[in-house]
């Protein structure tokens, strides 16, 4: 209160007053307590622990933001945990249906392990494509966009003519066969004695010729390494029954198929059995019957395993490709195709359209959930082990077939490559790697979590501890305050009472 | 001696019983004037040749301790002093919020990190950005109204030194006023204890404003003269004037010049010392006003650097890059500094205001200096408090170009250094051996654009300065940090499209994806991380190094240096108020009225009264047998 001047005469009882006033306002300040809990209702009032006060507070607010991330984060993981088991399932499905195959093509040319493939395949991309809050999941930073088209599109391209994954193969095949006679883009030759198998180009296409040899001294095979390579057979000499040439072929996805052929005394039954040839006359006889077993060879195997390669390189070159990374294709027309080219926006169907800037999908969303712990959560739709599951479904979902060997053939080449491709466990990613890693990043949270709990809990304490008045002591300490106030009033009740002149007559 | 003596003794004694009555009466109907002092009536002996022949009144004495009234009159000014700091103390640290709720400015700071932590989570969403953007407004309003209140104490300590130079000369003119009549009067005469009652309570009037030494003089005079030694009166009545001002802002500084003053100041006219300015030579120590020139001059401006620093702090530390990078070139180490602005290549990216701190070890101690760029205008020499604390500072006019900030750096470094400049305008300073090291370069580049230049987002910008860039340009009258806190606001552009929350990059094939939490995670970190300097000028830290601390640290030491001070303002009054208190019992003691005292003496009077009374008629019945005698 302000300085007032002084009455030296009115000191005694004005001071008294005051001192009246002054403690009805301790117990004013003490109700106040009382009602609202905290000692203080400004900074200044806290006293010396202030500093604790604000300090702890800050300290409380920044573990309750992390509380919070890890909230949001948990949703997401938990989003995540449920689609890529989901994807690791179907992923597990199809390959058990591929294991076996039953080849039981129905009037459309689908067999009864495609009608079980499509559902899985629109359901893959449906999870590619979950949303939780208006995020993507699976879209890496760009978690705003919609990662994955719809499976129609991803299959069959689109109304203004850009390609899908049908198209790639199609193309891919037609590159790989090239034009009969020269089947898989090998130009046979020779006459006489020899027989020669010659690669038609520089380029990525058909088979490759990686092996020649004989069983034989009669038969001479050498191999020029190229490119283009070239195998060239010369029968010097008739063979014997049961002599063997061999050649092996080398496949668009790498895979190697060894074209074997057995000399027989003639006549084969039935003529042009396959994987013999006839012991002729004489060595150009023999050697023309070589060239029949091996064009025999050639064009079976561009009928069965060739496509299937094929199929498989197109529909891997299709789910590699995203907006900044688009995939490769075949370069002009596919039959005479040497190389291949960048598909554009303008042609080719991009699938993913999500993020696929960054090294490490797993560092496309982070949350710091503790001051030095971070934990990645990204996942992107075209990471090489959900691609891969995709790129395998969509092959098989190209395919059509007819009830005929040659077709039966080539769904067993299909199938075993699903299988051996969905079943490689080392050195490559896969739906469960992904899966770990996302379990991982929900164990940390767990763990940060429970240590924020603990936390929290040991830091409100000790903000009560500064700010919060002690219920009992407030109102022991007001009870005192009443009694001395009671007191107090009534003596200066008796004192002012207490004067001379009523005692004066 | 015989009966008519004993008459004249006795009517003298009746004489002397009312006049002694009078004064009781007087004493009682002034038990609780202010000022009034106890007086009592000094009745000596009438001597009539030798003998005495009745009583008289010889004056009326005040009951006054004079040295407890000296010490009473300090102690006053000194009490309104701290009673004066208290209350404003208490105000302002009422400013900052109750602890714990959402209105306080550290409720503010962690509600604003809360929100970047979450937007770094969750990048795109618009639920985040908008928390944000709504916090980073609440800090930013928080932090205006803040400057707004503390220019608004300012203002009131103006008018209160103005109110208070108003009822200083009133008491002057009381005092001269008492003091001419008690002169007239003369010192011997009975009637001048009410004109000194009346110059004591003026002079405690004036006590209370200015801390006062009284000097009584021979004739009953006094003479007034601050404790500093300038004379306020001397028989003549002298007058103080002062240039109220109105309105008055961050920029309203007391100087010595009156052109360039912004607040009003104390001239004294009259007697002895005319035309001195009074707040420029700091001659009031104690009382109200010197409170009142004190926090409008001091504390208060004290107050506004703080929060000026934080408002400073929050823009540059948001917006500014630091483009250094270490290097090691043979056997010397040193850094990097890519000087080139990023959108025109070929500039200078270092803007007026901003900053690079070179950290430096030598044989002889550690050095830093911290050059600041100009475009001009600023004070040559920089005044080394508008810098880093603990830093040589060293002025760079941008017109210097590439070159000349490098012969800046190279010059302030000296010997034991090699500055050069690379190309593509980078300047790299390295050490050259010989004991010498370069422990830290640090760069404080403003960016301007929202996008294109970095992470870094210029969120805060001088709203009241039209949306202008915050680079803590010198080159104006003010510099531009100073009532920075009021002008704060959000960048406009970000407030109509928050996407650049996140958004840093737009060049097409390397768009920042709107689920990058690049932005939001530096934003974070250059608030609750990032140590800065800060300048010595806001007082927290205490030496004049200044404080290196994290942003939001600040912001809580800000709000922890206003608590204290306020619990010590009112802990300091409260003890000066008990030493008030005990002076003024003391004081009360000697020259308050008692009524007990009063009535049991007016019981002495009555009987003194019915006494001379009787001997009056005693006398008279004496007379009347000495009558009946002859008849």
């Amino acid at each position: 209160m302000p300085i007032s001047p002084l009455a030296p005469g009115a000191f005694r009882s004005t001071n008294a007053a005051r001192l009246l006033t002054e403690t009805r306002s301790t117990l004013d300040d003490l109700q106040r307590q009382l009602a609202t809990g905290k000692k203080s209702e400004s900074y200044g009032g806290l006293g010396a622990l202030r500093f604790t006060s604000l300090d702890f507070r800050s300290k409380a607010s920044e573990v309750k933001s992390f509380q919070s991330t890890i909230t949001q984060v948990n949703i997401r993981v938990r989003q995540l945990d449920l689609g890529l088991t989901r994807l690791s399932k179907i992923s597990e499905d199809v390959r058990s249906s591929a294991l076996l195959p039953q080849f039981d093509p129905d009037s459309s040319g689908k067999t009864s392990v495609q009608k079980f493939i499509r559902p899985q395949f629109d359901e893959a991309i449906d999870i590619l494509n979950t949303e939780v809050n208006g995020i993507r999941l699976y879209s890496g930073r760009s978690s705003d966009v919609r990662p994955v088209l719809d499976a129609n599109t991803i299959l069959s391209g689109d109304a203004a003519g850009r390609a899908g994954v049908r198209q790639f193969i199609l193309e891919r095949k037609a590159a790989d066969f090239g034009t009969a006679p020269d089947e898989g883009r090998v130009v046979k030759g020779g006459g006489g004695a020899s027989a020669t198998l010659t690669e038609d180009g520089v380029h990525p296409f058909g088979f490759k010729l990686t092996a020649a040899s004989s069983t034989t001294a009669n038969i001479t095979a050498a191999l020029t390494a190229g490119p283009p390579a070239n195998i060239n057979f010369n029968v010097t000499a008739n063979p014997v029954e049961g002599d063997k040439v061999r050649f092996e072929l080398t496949l668009p996805d790498n895979t190697k198929q060894v074209v074997e052929l057995t000399a027989r005394t003639g006549p084969l039954t039935p003529a042009g059995n396959a994987g013999e040839f006839e012991i002729g006359a004489g060595t150009a006889a023999t050697g023309a019957n070589l060239r029949l077993a091996i064009a025999a060879a050639l064009a079976r195997e561009s009928t069965v395993a060739l496509p299937a390669a094929s199929a498989k390189v197109a529909a891997d070159a299709f789910f590699a490709g995203s907006i900044n990374n688009p995939p490769l294709r075949v370069s002009g027309p596919p039959a005479t195709a040497t190389a291949l080219v960048a598909g554009t926006a303008a042609n080719t169907v991009i699938w993913y359209q999500g993020d696929d800037q960054s090294l490490s999908a797993r560092a496309t969303a982070t949350a710091r959930i503790d001051n030095n712990i971070s934990v990645g959560v990204g996942v992107q739709a075209n990471e090489e082990g959900i691609r891969r599951v995709l790129a395998n479904l969509a092959v098989f979902l190209n395919e059509s077939f007819t009830n005929t060997p040659t077709d039966q053939g080539r769904h067993q080449a299909i199938s075993d490559r699903l299988r051996v491709d969905l079943g490689q466990t080392s050195g490559v990613q896969r739906v469960q790697t992904i899966l770990i890693e996302i379990a991982n990043a929900g164990a940390s949270l767990k763990s940060a979590e429970d240590r924020h709990r603990t936390k929290l809990n040991f830091v409100e304490t000790v903000i009560a501890d500064v700010e919060d008045s002690n219920q009992e002591e407030t109102a022991a300490r007001l009870l005192s305050l009443q009694t001395k106030l009671q007191a107090a009033y009534q003596t200066t009740a008796i004192i002012s009472r207490l004067n001379l002149t009523d005692y004066l007559r | 001696m015989g009966l008519f003596g004993a008459l004249n003794s006795s009517l003298s004694g009746l004489r002397v019983t009312q006049a002694q009555i009078e004064v009781v009466s007087s004493n009682i109907a002034n038990k609780d004037s202010v000022g009034y002092t106890r007086r009592s009536l000094n009745i000596v002996q009438q001597l009539t040749g030798t003998a005495t022949s009745g009583a008289r009144v010889a004056g009326i004495e005040r009951r006054l301790d004079v040295l407890v009234q000296k010490q009473l009159r300090l102690e006053t000014a000194g009490a309104a002093y701290t009673d004066t700091r208290a209350r404003y103390a208490q105000q302002l640290d009422r400013l900052f919020g109750t602890p714990g709720s959402p209105g306080s400015l550290d409720g503010n700071v962690n509600n604003f990190t809360s929100s970047l932590q979450s937007l770094a989570t969750n990048p795109s969403d618009a639920a985040a950005r908008g928390q944000v953007l709504s916090n980073a407004q609440a800090l930013a309003s928080n932090l205006n109204s803040l400057s707004d209140d503390i220019q608004l104490l300012r203002q009131q300590a103006e008018s209160q030194i103005a109110s208070g130079i108003r009822r200083a000369n009133d008491a002057l003119a009381r005092i001269a006023d008492a003091d001419s009549k008690i002169v007239n009067n003369g010192p011997l005469n009975n009637t001048t204890a009410a004109l000194e009652d009346e110059r004591d309570r003026a002079i405690s009037d004036l006590a209370a404003l200015i801390d006062i030494r009284v000097v009584e003089q021979q004739d009953g005079k006094v003479s007034l003269f601050t404790t500093s030694g300038l004379q306020l009166y001397a028989g003549n009545p002298s007058n103080l004037s002062f240039d109220e001002r109105a309105p008055i802002n961050a920029n309203s500084l007391f100087t010595s010049n009156p052109v360039t003053r912004g607040v009003g100041s104390i001239r004294i006219n009259g007697v002895g010392g005319a035309g001195i300015d009074v707040i420029d030579s700091n001659l009031f120590r104690s009382g109200e006003i010197a409170a009142q020139i004190d926090l409008r001059d001091r504390v208060l401006v004290e107050a506004q650097a703080q929060i000026d620093d934080l408002a400073a702090a929050l823009a540059s530390s948001l917006g500014d890059r630091n483009p250094t990078t270490s290097v090691t070139t043979g056997a010397n180490q040193g850094f990097d500094v890519a000087l080139d602005d990023i959108l025109a290549p070929g500039t200078l990216a270092i803007k007026a205001g901003n900053t690079l701190t070179v950290e430096v070890n030598t044989p002889t101690g550690p050095r830093r200096i911290q050059l600041i760029a100009t475009d001009g205008a600023a004070p040559n020499p920089i005044p080394t408090e508008l810098g880093e604390g603990g830093a040589t500072i060293v002025r760079f006019d941008r017109a210097g170009g590439f070159a000349g900030l490098q012969g800046a750096i190279a010059g302030a470094l000296g010997g034991g250094f090699n500055v050069t400049l690379q190309p593509g305008n980078v300047l790299r300073v390295l050490d050259a051996g010989g004991g010498n090291a370069v422990t830290n370069v640090r760069a404080s580049f403003s960016t301007s654009g929202l996008t294109g230049e970095g992470p870094e987002l210029p969120l805060f910008v001088d709203a009241a300065n039209s949306n202008s860039l915050y680079t803590g340009s010198l080159d104006n009258l003010n510099p531009e940090k100073r009532g920075f806190a009021g002008r704060i606001g959000i960048n406009a552009n970000v407030l109509a499209d928050n996407s650049r929350l996140v958004v840093f990059n737009t060049t097409p094939g390397s768009v920042t994806p709107q689920g990058d939490s690049t932005r939001p995670r530096l934003l974070l970190e250059r608030l609750t991380s990032a140590s800065r300097g800060f300048s010595a000028a806001s007082g927290i830290g205490g030496s004049a190094t200044g404080l290196s601390t994290s942003v939001a640290n600040f912001a809580r030491r800000v709000v922890e240096d206003q608590g204290a001070k306020s619990a010590n303002a009112i802990n300091t009054d409260e003890g000066q108020k008990i030493v008030l208190r005990s002076i003024e019992a003391r004081f009360s003691e000697t020259s308050g009225t008692s009524i007990d005292q009063e009535l049991s003496d007016l019981v002495q009077i009555q009987n003194a009264y019915a006494a001379n009374a009787r001997v009056v008629s005693a006398v008279a019945e004496l007379f009347n047998t000495l009558l009946r005698i002859g008849t």
